[in-house]
């Protein structure tokens, strides 16, 4: 891996790369690329605190990590930690790092009072490790509109897609393809166009 | 006087010059219409097996899809490849999905269509004003020679299509959804695919016993009126964009009954949900929220909630929603 995709991986990850798509391609082709990616969140989460209390127990595993990445340490220990004071700067939802997510979900959730604030967190922050411990399948979101919703919000709007897709023009003419949606749909963290596992609480709540 | 001759010469000039563009303009548009055509038929008429990849907002999913049809009718079965197990089979308007990650399966009929989307096969003679169609030249996806055909918007209230179709088939091998800058919001591509005579019966059944899994079936609820309908006032609603649409329904996700209206401009479409707000339900969409191509913008209208979904830019349903108005006759 050279010196040019490190650089660009910096970057992506401030959101300060003018060509993304390329490198988020790239990413999510790339096992290799998506593990060091998960490693510079951490080492960044790490160098900027931005660990929550529920990942603190993964300290020995950053160590690890840091002890283990040479080269992001050397030649761009000033870059990051120049970064890392910006970063520490910016509002919490500019940030791209799976920790500051789970933040932003308390967040939301908290405003809108739900009793759901707890298990929607854990959930987020136990799938943000493993994602973390293995290549991650949901690389990175940097959509702000794409936020968290909660889960009966959630099941609505898949109801309504449904329905949506059934009239829309665009899911006509690509046939059958509407229908990938539902198959891909399997990121718990991530809204998608039609959840499955929402529409099976549907079910049971009229099922009556 | 003097001037009006020289003046004719140069506009029947200028004509001569622009006859011939115009006819060869209007040419590559009808073929655009043809490769469009042929593009639907296909996707309803051929049996073939392939591998292709989907992704949205960088989530990258791999699937393999067997798709059949034939005088019974049209089966397919979708299989994601990320080790889920997740299925899904078609039968005609029948669909299981069967998710053993979540030991459920869910079977839903659709309702009968009524003629819908009521314009196509696409007349793009209609579009002409709203979007620019190119013939974009053949490239290869997945080993196969495509006719490549760019649909770009005049605005920035819809999305653009690029769309890769096979020429020999007519299947539609790749698609990105673009923005207005061209870059993907949605996208689609074939890896691998196989045209077949036949497609034999046990590629189509689920390879996974979900004998013992939940199963849930989605009831067709009776189409039911709100109690007291309530008369939207649409205050604004993209250039070409008309009402496709309009009908009551009871959808599965809520205790009361749902409005849907769908407006479209014949490519794009917009769905507008409005039911009764009981109190402040925290089910309700309230903002912007997005899932790859699809954004959705939802808020309280007096005892209501309205929310708009469709496949086109945040600011088109941000737009739709806070323009929406009731009427004050009540």
């Amino acid at each position: 891996m050279n010196d040019k995709l490190h650089e660009e991986l910096s970057a992506f990850m401030d959101d300060e790369l003018p060509d993304a798509r390329r490198l988020a391609d790239r990413l999510s082709r790339d096992p290799e690329l998506q593990a060091r990616w998960s490693r510079y969140h951490l080492i960044r989460d790490a160098m900027t605190e931005h660990l929550t209390y529920a990942e603190l127990d993964i300290a020995s595993r950053v160590r690890a990590v840091l002890e283990n990445e040479p080269t992001v340490l050397a030649p761009h220990r000033w870059r990051l930690s120049r970064r890392a004071r910006r970063v520490a700067r910016q509002v919490a939802g500019l940030a791209i790092a799976a920790t500051v997510s789970a933040v932003t979900v308390m967040t939301v959730q908290q405003q809108r009072g739900t009793q759901e604030t707890v298990p929607a967190v854990a959930q987020v922050v136990g799938n943000d490790q493993l994602a973390v411990s293995t290549p991650p399948a949901r690389v990175v979101q940097f959509l702000p509109e794409n936020r968290k919703l909660n889960p009966a919000v959630r099941s609505k709007l898949s109801n309504y897609l449904v329905n949506h897709n059934e009239y829309s023009v665009t899911s006509n003419m690509q046939g059958v393809l509407p229908y990938m949606r539902i198959v891909s749909a399997n990121t718990p963290e991530t809204a998608s166009p039609v959840r499955t596992a929402p529409r099976i609480e549907n079910a049971v709540v009229n099922g009556q | 006087m003097v001037s009006s001759m020289p003046l004719s010469r140069s506009s029947l000039l200028a004509l001569g010059l622009l006859f011939p563009m115009l006819v060869l303009a209007a040419e590559p548009l009808e073929e655009t219409e043809a490769w469009l055509q042929k593009m639907q038929r296909a996707a309803h008429t051929l049996n073939y097996e392939g591998t292709f990849v989907y992704g949205h907002d960088n989530n990258l999913s791999s699937m393999r899809i067997i798709h059949r049809a034939d005088a019974q009718g049209e089966q397919e079965r979708l299989i994601a490849l990320d080790g889920s197990g997740r299925e899904v089979v078609r039968n005609d308007d029948r669909v299981t999905c069967i998710m053993p990650d979540t030991q459920s399966v869910v079977v839903e009929s659709k309702r009968p269509r009524k003629q819908f989307p009521p314009a196509f096969p696409m007349r793009i003679h209609n579009l002409v004003a709203i979007y620019r169609f190119r013939l974009a030249g053949e490239q290869q996806v997945a080993g196969r020679t495509t006719q490549r055909i760019d649909i770009q918007p005049r605005d920035a209230y819809r999305y653009g299509h690029h769309l890769w179709i096979d020429r020999k088939t007519g299947l539609l091998l790749k698609t990105h959804l673009v923005d207005k800058q061209g870059r993907p919001v949605e996208e689609f591509m074939f890896t691998r695919i196989r045209f077949l005579k036949k497609v034999p019966d046990e590629w189509l059944q689920p390879a996974v016993d979900a004998s013992r899994f939940a199963r849930y079936e989605a009831r067709q609820a009776p189409q039911q009126a709100l109690d007291n309908p309530p008369e939207v006032i649409i205050g604004w609603m993209p250039p070409g964009f008309h009402e496709d649409l309009q009908q009551m329904q009871r959808l599965p996700a809520s205790t009361h009954p749902v409005e849907h209206l769908v407006y479209s401009d014949g490519l794009a479409s917009v769905s507008l949900f409005l039911e009764e707000e009981v109190e402040r339900d925290t089910a309700n969409l309230v903002g912007a929220t997005r899932m790859g191509a699809v954004n959705a913008h939802g808020r309280s209208l007096g005892d209501y909630h309205v929310t708009v979904v469709g496949e086109v830019p945040h600011i088109t349903v941000k737009k739709i929603s806070t323009a929406v108005k009731l009427k004050p006759n009540r």
